[in-house]
């Protein structure tokens, strides 16, 4: 691997998992609200039922969200919401980007 | 260049978008109308469509908008806020309303008074219990076309006293019109949110 020039560090720093621009989406309507079912997130995230699964198991994985499956009048319903975790790594993300758009911007 | 997501206004936006789906116009049309009927009839049974539209509107968010829409939690202690404020701030307008109504002709107004009480009381009342309700509504939860049903509560009623006609009429098309828009946005949004077929599955099956 290649070691990251020292003024660039930040950059290689960023939390990956949350550094794509459809997680980031997610968790950003997850940090907005208490909790909300996988059709609402499809509807405003604009993703795929395949897609938002594989993003939302990558989150889920990271500890950054937790996942609930309900019945609500015999229609089963995926409850998300954003853990304590998530929440911090959300406000860690970021102050790294604003350091990182100080460092590169100025 | 703003660097911060502004998680405030990405709530009120969806609590705005959860508000597109005409149910809340339905709620305050059929009101309308009913308050109407009633003052056609001279019957107060009509106002029972209020307790019923209030039914109609916690099934239709349940069978309509959360199956197409999905679900959001926004927190319990800002849903709950919230509803409590447009809550009191609409008891205390029709407690003021019917205070006034008592009060009023006790006072022993002037001929002038009493003359523009007469042709233009509906305005006041219409604008105690639909206007200023739906301007809360609007300035709380956010549609701004609640300040334009505001503004025809008081308006359509004084036209109504200018031009004298019947009490209900401007009423009953108040109603009407909120009732109309309310279906025409419900249609709206189940054309623009179909019925997910695999509605309720998602991760993990």
């Amino acid at each position: 691997m290649v070691s990251a020039d020292k003024d660039l560090q930040p950059i290689a720093d960023l939390d990956r998992t949350i550094h794509s621009p459809a997680r980031l989406m997610i968790l950003a309507y997850l940090a907005a609200v208490d909790s909300v079912d996988f059709i609402f997130l499809m509807n405003q995230v604009g993703l795929t039922r395949g897609n938002l699964s594989s993003h939302l198991t990558t989150l889920e994985e990271a500890g950054y969200v937790s996942i609930q499956k309900e019945f609500v009048d015999k229609v089963p319903r995926t409850l998300i919401r954003l853990t304590d975790q998530g929440r911090d790594a959300i406000q860690t993300y970021r102050e790294q980007m604003r350091t990182v758009i100080d460092q590169l911007l100025g | 260049m703003n660097k911060n997501i502004d998680f405030e206004k990405l709530q009120r936006r969806v609590f705005l978008a959860y508000q597109q789906d005409g149910i809340l116009d339905l709620l305050v049309g059929i009101n309308a109308t009913g308050f109407a009927l009633s003052m056609l009839m001279d019957s107060v049974v009509f106002l029972s469509l209020g307790a019923m539209s209030a039914i109609l509107y916690i099934l239709l968010k349940q069978r309509i908008t959360i199956p197409r829409f999905g679900f959001v939690d926004f927190g319990r202690d800002r849903t709950v806020s919230r509803r409590l404020t447009i809550l009191v701030a609409i008891g205390v307008l029709v407690f003021i309303t019917f205070l006034a109504g008592a009060i009023l002709p006790r006072m022993n107004p002037s001929p002038v008074t009493k003359a523009l009480l007469d042709q233009y009381h509906m305005v006041i009342i219409s604008g105690m219990v639909f206007g200023l309700p739906c301007a809360i509504v609007a300035l709380l939860l956010g549609p701004r076309r609640f300040y334009l049903y505001a503004l025809l509560a008081v308006g359509l009623p004084a036209l109504g006293g200018f031009f004298g006609t019947e009490t209900y009429l401007p009423m009953l098309t108040l109603g009407l019109l909120v009732t109309a828009t309310g279906i025409w946005l419900l249609a709206k949004f189940m054309q623009r949110y179909p019925l997910d077929e695999e509605a309720g599955s998602g991760v993990r099956g």
